[in-house]
């Protein structure tokens, strides 16, 4: 089991290194001059050329990398011109908003999805399958942003039963803060519940028809104890693969609630610094936003290990 | 009427599929009592599974329904409790139990076979948490698992297969059922290790006088273990009978048929198989007649009528469901089996394989390093002589299929020599291989597997004639498929097909023909009929036997099977965890087996003949074949030979020659 | 042809792939024959009527330059037929071609290959595109390609899965055994055997797409105004959320309609194609 997880933190640092390379060749990579797209044509040469130097741009190519992810590391990430403070300040203040929306979607996901899978799965055929998995069909093909405005339109416009944007921390104000991360929780989670509803479903279905769930029937055992005992179990391995996705698939979905509902995170961040062409903010922003999916998924490996004796035991 | 421990009668089992009804169960009457074994015998979708799992309600309802019948167990009839009842969860496990075919996937992964074992004697017996485990680790050890304490703790994945088929035996008899039911439970295993299975079987029953119903499609397993046996085809018992009864007297044509079709280690070689022509019916599209009405070569008239013939009854114990009488059957039995054509064996070396090695490296780490060799052959040498065929034998790991690829050259050799009429085709660049790719050809053991299935019959047949440019133009490309067909017994107006409209044997014949399309001269054969149905195997073996005649074909036949090995081949090879033990002609093989481990395989292969097998004296060896990662040192079988002295484990032995007939081993002078 | 029969009789076992197949191709009416459809020019503007609820003249209203919503709609069908088909060509033929090489050659380059694709897994899928979109810019032909390439993994892993699988069959190794080259090989039997799979993730993935390009658009970083696309006329009718939710409403219906249709057709598909993967995705 060590030398698998070694294997894949070496993985993870590997796939690092070439996002940390994706993201310095975007500046490169854009047409143009990266200062005059940044900043606009009109600024005098003097204070292009500063700008320039302070990015680094004028040294030979493998040099800047290094320079910028040795700055980068020790967070010295530079400066956004259009949200005019430290690009680090500004990740501090946004991305606790958007982990936290996040983790809560991620975490109604999963466990309402499975929940529904295994639900769809044992009572295979039955009104509530039929119910529940349509449910989750439509789940998939709702545009985020559509079921965002529905809601607003219901329970804001109409019945004035939840304010429709805005973000506060749950410890500044608990009641306030619940209210306002409701909707956006929801839009987040429900694709997420939708296709985990699907995935488990299947993922039990084959379980259910694999032999040592004979074997486990021909010992007399209940329904119930095969189901939760033998057949959960092994369905959830497959799924749990899936799970270090949900939070990268989350956060992905907060570019679009964030602005719906207003919120200061960081997937506005995201939008914004395109829209102003902000690519330092940009590159920042990609990269702390893999490294959570990153360590989601090795957290999801140490789990994987630890579900499938198979692994475990290698 | 005298009360059986479980009495079955007319059960009828369906399934409702798409393409319509499936009678799996058409009339399923048989008994067992108490500390009884019975057999049942029959082929793939004969029923014999679907039976018994009809019994404890195991088949998925829906599609399957059991739309007739009793089965009375303990003076109730269990088909009329629920499936998923507390009566039925009652009798599962506690009253009967059963141990399925592949111990691979039998148990559940996730969980320790302690876990396992323990959770249906807390549920049966009622036992503390403390108590069950105490006696999960009791029954461990019964069924020969050493170290059990510590073991109780492993999960299935750290067992052999054979060890995990002791684990079911464990968790079936757990509880003390009145009946244990073996579907297939040794099917999947290797021959010795089978032979150890059935034994620990018979002896565990016999002892707790348990009822043991042995399912199987092997006649041979059941001519030794089983008291009584029931024949079961397309969906009907055919005939019942006791073991004696059926082997020295068997009355219905099928059963006939299928004695005569099987080789036996004892048999005369020089007699022709008798295939049974045809194959079993679909069940979906049956007609009501006599089940056996179709391929039945006694069939008359009078037996094409719309209703299962009424079984003769020849003795308390022994029926046929036929609507002639035994005596009436043999009168008319097919003409005298022909002999097998005679053959000239050259003496020019055809193939010849110089102290051929194949190695895997084992890596460790991220950085890969190599940290040993799994080494699947070592040092094989083999002679192969023009028009000859070498049979090749072995349990799994003794590197039978690695010895093909190598030959194939779809691996490279680690070292050694393979020559080819003499040329050293060992590093042979892959575009000079041209001509011996078209000469040598491969018939591979999963007729499924080996046809593309995007191609049809007809192109997968004559690709071999396209790739070597063997037809002048495309009158004669399209003659030349025909011929094909029609050389391995199938219609060329099927040519269209797609290979998944055809039948198992259908498929292996097509596999034939797209091997017999380059003109080879040599076709190595990897275990071409273990995929296959009992009546359906001989029509093949009997096929390669008359290719072989008409073409001059040289065979290397590969099989784990040592009796169909005895019926085809000139000379046989031993093999053992990538070594060749014992080289000889067939005959000499036989009579007088030089190395340990081939007395052991043959004693482990039952002939289908209770009188003969009572008399044998059996060589038995413990243990399985260890993993090839954990090779003996010294000589490779010395863990389990009954003649290992202290240099075994040292020296590795090599073949000695005594007179035509060699083996490896260091204490032969004392047997031969 | 009793093959094919036997196919559409799969396909067509369930009544809801029926229906959906009908929707889709409502929509590619819509989208071939936009000009005879719709009632009005789609940007046309008449400031004289902006944000109108439905009424006869305009039977969906009016947006917030008083074009017809309705006709927006016909025209928006346009944008999802292309992008979500030829973004998902282009993800299939390069992922495809990244997998296959990947399966087949396996050793490094398949481990330089698989972590650039799961480098590529780990930043969230909007951020990828729009990061793309701020390297490409914006435009139709553009936001085909972006949402292309951040279509590739799924497409490589997929396809490298299955030449693994392929790989070792018995009859691809009975190809060569009969004398035909690796490439024959990989032409003849490897790759007409990977066809099934690809075709049924492909209709899967028409469905994601749209969905990405609506997103896209909503957060204005898709196609340019005035081009009609359905997710910028949500974020269009947004602001008038109050005023004239059918605005906003309409063209999000589309998208369920459509996307809906192509997956539940995607899972027929796979069904019929493919009944070992059956129930599973």
């Amino acid at each position: 089991m060590g030398r698998f997880l070694l294997k894949r933190l070496f993985q993870t640092l590997l796939i690092l290194v070439i996002i940390s390379l994706m993201a310095f060749a975007l500046i490169h990579i854009i047409p143009g001059d990266p200062v005059y797209a940044m900043l606009g044509s009109d600024i005098t040469p003097e204070y292009h050329d500063q700008v320039y130097e302070s990015m680094g741009l004028n040294l030979p190519l493998v040099e800047q990398y290094f320079r910028w992810i040795g700055n980068f590391l020790q967070g010295k990430m530079g400066y956004s011109y259009h949200f005019k403070m430290d690009v680090l300040q500004l990740v501090q203040r946004r991305l606790p908003v958007t982990v936290i929306l996040g983790i809560t979607s991620a975490v109604l996901s999963v466990v309402l999805g499975l929940l529904f899978g295994i639900i769809t799965a044992v009572r295979r055929g039955k009104p509530i399958d039929s119910i529940l998995t349509v449910l989750a069909n439509i789940g998939i093909a709702t545009p985020v942003f559509w079921l965002a405005v529905t809601l607003v339109l219901i329970f804001s416009i109409k019945l004035r039963w939840l304010p429709s944007w805005g973000f506060t921390m749950p410890w500044v104000d608990f009641g306030k803060s619940m209210k306002q991360m409701l909707m956006p929780t929801i839009c987040m989670s429900v694709g997420g519940i939708a296709s985990y509803t699907r995935q488990t479903r299947s993922s039990m279905l084959e379980v259910i028809g694999q032999d040592y769930i004979r074997t486990a029937r021909s010992k007399g055992l209940k329904e119930s104890r095969i189901v939760m005992g033998h057949a959960v179990k092994n369905a959830l391995i497959p799924i749990l693969t899936l799970i270090g996705m949900t939070l990268r698939n989350c956060i992905g979905g907060s570019a679009i609630i964030e602005r719906v509902f207003n919120i200061a995170g960081m997937g506005s961040v995201m939008v914004e610094a395109l829209g102003n062409r902000d690519y330092i903010t940009l590159q920042s922003g990609i990269i702390f936003l893999s490294l959570i999916t990153c360590v989601c998924n090795l957290l999801v490996d140490i789990a994987y290990a630890y579900a499938d004796p198979r692994i475990r035991l290698e | 009427m005298a009360e059986h421990l479980l009495d079955v009668r007319h059960l009828k089992t369906v399934f409702h599929m798409g393409e319509g009804l499936v009678k799996a169960v058409d009339d399923a009457t048989f008994h067992v009592d108490e500390g009884e074994i019975i057999g049942i015998v029959g082929e793939s979708g004969s029923g014999k599974s679907v039976t018994m799992m009809s019994i404890l309600k195991l088949i998925a309802m829906p599609p399957g329904e059991i739309v007739g019948g009793e089965a009375w167990f303990g003076g109730k009839d269990i088909l009329k409790y629920a499936a998923n009842s507390p009566e039925l969860r009652e009798i599962r496990g506690g009253g009967i139990s059963m141990i399925f075919q592949e111990p691979m996937t039998s148990l559940n992964p996730v969980l320790t076979v302690g876990q396992q074992i323990m959770e249906s004697i807390m549920l049966h017996l009622k036992l503390s948490k403390s108590d069950a485990r105490a006696r999960a680790i009791e029954l461990l050890t019964q069924v020969g698992i050493p170290d059990a304490s510590s073991r109780i703790d492993y999960y299935p994945t750290q067992f052999s297969g054979g060890m995990r088929q002791r684990v079911m035996i464990a968790m079936a008899m757990s509880c003390n059922p009145k009946i244990l039911i073996a579907d297939e439970a040794t099917t999947a295993l290797d021959v010795t290790t089978q032979e150890q299975i059935l034994e620990l079987l018979r002896n565990i029953v016999k002892e707790t006088n348990t009822a043991l119903i042995i399912i199987t499609h092997n006649l041979s397993i059941i001519a030794r273990y089983a008291e009584r046996i029931y024949v079961m085809y397309a969906g009907n018992i055919v005939e019942r009978a006791t073991s004696e009864e059926l082997f020295a007297e068997p009355s219905h044509p099928y059963t006939m048929g299928l004695l005569r079709a099987i080789p036996r280690l004892d048999s005369d070689k020089s007699q022709r198989l008798v295939s049974i022509d045809g194959i079993p019916p679909n069940p979906a599209l049956k007609t009501g007649r006599c089940p056996f009405f179709e391929r039945c070569p006694y069939a008359e008239a009078r037996c094409d009528v719309k209703e299962i013939p009424e079984p003769i009854v020849y003795s308390v114990t022994h029926a046929a469901a036929c609507r002639f009488r035994r005596e009436e059957l043999i009168a008319r039995a097919p003409a005298q089996v022909q002999t097998a054509e005679k053959r000239s064996i050259g003496k020019t070396p055809i193939l010849q394989l110089v102290n051929l090695s194949k190695y895997y490296p084992v890596t460790q780490g991220i950085a890969r390093r190599k940290i040993g060799d799994v080494k699947a052959l070592d040092d094989v040498n083999i002679t192969i002589y023009e028009g000859e065929t070498l049979g090749l034998v072995g349990e799994s790991g003794c590197g039978k299929t690695t010895l093909a690829k190598t030959v194939l050259r779809l691996q490279p050799a680690t070292g050694g020599q393979i020559l080819f009429r003499g040329q050293d085709i060992t590093a042979l660049k892959e575009r000079k291989l041209g001509d011996i790719r078209r000469e040598v050809q491969f018939i591979f053991q999963d007729p499924y597997g080996s046809l593309d299935p995007r191609q049809t019959a007809g192109s997968v047949v004559g690709e071999a004639i396209r790739t070597h440019h063997l037809a002048k133009d495309k009158a004669d490309y399209d003659r030349r498929v025909n011929e094909l067909f029609e050389a391995v017994g199938l219609d060329p107006g099927l040519k269209d097909r797609a290979p998944h409209e055809f039948s198992g044997g259908q498929r292996q014949r097509l596999c034939v023909a797209a091997a017999l399309a380059s003109e080879p001269s040599f076709v190595i054969c990897d275990e071409p009929i273990s995929a296959l149905d009992v009546s359906i195997q001989a029509q093949i073996i009997n096929l390669l036997i008359d290719l072989q005649a008409k073409r001059g074909l040289t065979y290397l036949f590969i099989a784990h099977d040592l009796s169909v090995v005895r019926h085809i081949s000139d000379r046989i090879a031993v093999m053992y965890l990538g070594r060749v033990v014992e080289i000889s002609p067939w005959d000499r093989l036989y009579e007088n087996p030089l190395h340990p481990y081939t007395r052991a395989l043959l004693s482990a292969i039952p002939i289908p003949d209770p009188v003969v097998e009572k008399a044998r004296v059996r060589t038995r060896i413990e243990g399985e074949v260890p993993s090839l990662m954990n090779r003996p040192t010294g000589c490779v079988f010395h863990p389990r030979c009954p003649y290992a002295t202290e240099r075994c484990a040292k020296e590795v032995p090599t073949l000695q020659d005594y007179d035509g007939h060699e083996a490896a081993c260091f204490r032969i002078g004392e047997f031969a | 042809m009793s093959n094919r029969k036997r196919f559409f009789r799969a396909l067509f076992n369930r009544k809801i792939v029926a229906v959906a197949l009908v929707v889709i191709l409502f929509f590619l009416i819509c989208a071939v024959a936009s000009p005879l459809l719709a009632t009005h020019d789609p940007n046309l503007n008449d400031l004289y009527s902006v944000t109108q609820g439905p009424s006869s003249e305009h039977v969906l209203g009016t947006d917030q330059l008083g074009r017809d919503v309705y006709s927006r709609i016909v025209y928006g069908a346009r944008v999802a037929f292309l992008v979500g088909i030829l973004a998902v060509l282009i993800s299939a033929v390069l992922g495809s071609a990244i997998g296959l090489v990947a399966g087949y050659f396996g050793g490094w380059i398949d481990n330089v290959l698989m972590r650039i694709v799961e480098a590529m897994m780990a930043i969230p899928p909007v951020v990828l595109a729009l990061a793309l979109v701020a390297i490409f810019g914006r435009s139709v032909p553009m936001l085909i390609l972006v949402l292309g390439i951040s279509n590739v993994p799924s497409f490589a892993r997929m396809m490298r899965g299955q030449v693994l699988t392929v790989r070792d069959l018995d009859y691809v190794s009975a190809s060569r055994i009969r004398g035909n080259s690796d490439f024959t090989t990989m032409v003849k039997h490897i790759l007409p055997n990977c066809l099934s799979p690809m075709i049924i993730v492909m209709t899967q993935s028409i469905g994601g797409t749209i969905l990405a390009e609506a997103g896209l658009s909503f957060l204005g970083a898709g196609v340019l105004p005035p081009t009609a696309s359905w997710g910028a006329m949500v974020n269009d009718g947004y602001t008038y959320l109050e005023k004239c939710p059918v605005f906003a409403l309409a063209p999000g219906t589309a998208v369920i309609l459509l996307v809906l249709a192509f997956n539940i057709f995607g899972d027929g598909l796979r069904d019929a194609l493919d009944p070992r993967l059956r129930g599973s995705r």
